[in-house]
């Protein structure tokens, strides 16, 4: 099988057939690919995608395509991330060149509002846990609890069953209004320095997922990030911690 | 270590499911491909292939700096 299809990692605004090139997946020549406004960084291939059983091998390639992507931003300034594994194939009249040339053509006017989203921004994913056991060892020791417990004292059986009943459902609720309010408290600091912020549902899950409050993807520029994550340890306490990572392209960003 | 993971676990989550999506009839469809084999495993899986590309240089430099810091703080590391 001869490499008459076409990889394509993103989207740059680029003008012309820049000399830009970069060594991509499977040591592939990336190179960029112009129609008007827009050039695709690319690299020829076969007509079929790219996949092994061998999970490091697949984390490998993602790795390379999000490398391609980040050299795109340094170039260019910016970078339209493309889904992992597109391979644009040739049509019965038409070659993968044709193709991708026709969808940058007709895609111009979405790629500029997206471009004017994302240029010069990277992505970060925020994720904030909570620790439930120190949520609730904190809600025991309030007032309204300390006066459920203190009403518990001298009750015979039936009472102290219901009290306790009480006590645990008021703890729950401490617990849970401090978790809604915390979340948006997280979610406002990061917004007050971020261009863009998503809150995810993450498809693939972490150990500690179960005790996730929040997970976030924020499109940011230059050090801003660096500012939201101080605004994040200054709340954080011992009830909440939190992990970041990126910086990435913009991958969660690329609608209009 | 752990964080390092949830770095990965970051990456792999968007270049999946996230970025720009061209129609089916243009493109190689990945429909019978296992890619969904792609899970937890991967997050348990080493970084040190992250490393070995250079990811993430950027944001390591300043998290060394300040470990000590963050660990005091009994937080999560960064990637």
């Amino acid at each position: 099988m001869s490499d008459d299809a076409l990889y394509v990692y993103g989207v740059v605004k680029s003008e012309s057939d820049s000399e830009w090139k970069e060594t991509g997946i499977e040591g592939k020549n990336v190179y960029v690919f112009n129609e008007k406004k827009f050039s695709a960084l690319v690299h020829d291939c076969k007509e079929e995608p790219y996949n092994s059983k061998d999970l490091e091998k697949i984390k490998e390639l993602i790795i390379i395509h999000n490398r391609i992507l980040d050299r795109g931003i340094e170039g260019f300034g910016g970078v339209i991330p493309l889904h992992f594994n597109t391979v644009i194939k040739k049509g019965e009249n038409s070659s993968a060149q044709d193709n991708l040339k026709k969808w940058l053509s007709e895609e111009q006017e979405r790629l500029e509002k997206i471009w004017n989203k994302v240029k010069g921004k990277r992505e970060y994913g925020v994720r904030i846990y909570y620790k439930r056991d120190r949520l609730v060892q904190e809600a025991s020791e309030s007032e309204e609890i300390k006066e459920i417990k203190k009403n518990q004292q001298g009750k015979g059986r039936g009472m102290s069953y219901l009290l306790k009943g009480k006590e645990k459902d008021k703890t729950k609720e401490i617990v849970q209004n401090k978790i809604n309010r915390l979340k948006q408290d997280f979610y406002d600091d990061a917004k007050k320095f971020a261009d863009d912020i998503k809150t995810q549902r993450s498809l693939i899950g972490l150990e500690e997922e179960k005790e996730l409050l929040l997970n976030l993807s924020i499109l940011t520029h230059g050090q801003q990030i660096s500012k939201i994550k101080e605004e994040l340890e200054k709340r954080m306490g011992q009830n909440f911690s939190f992990q970041m990572a990126g910086p990435f392209a913009p991958y969660s960003f690329v609608e209009e | 270590m752990k964080s390092n993971n949830a770095g990965v676990v970051e990456l792999i989550d968007r270049a999946l499911n996230k970025g720009v999506i061209l129609n089916a009839d243009l493109v190689v469809t990945v429909a019978d491909v296992p890619l969904l084999a792609v899970n937890l495993k991967l997050a348990l899986a080493s970084v040190e292939t992250m490393l070995k590309y250079g990811m993430m240089e950027d944001w390591l430099k300043p998290l060394s700096l300040n470990e000590k810091k963050i660990k005091q703080k009994g937080q999560v590391c960064l990637i």
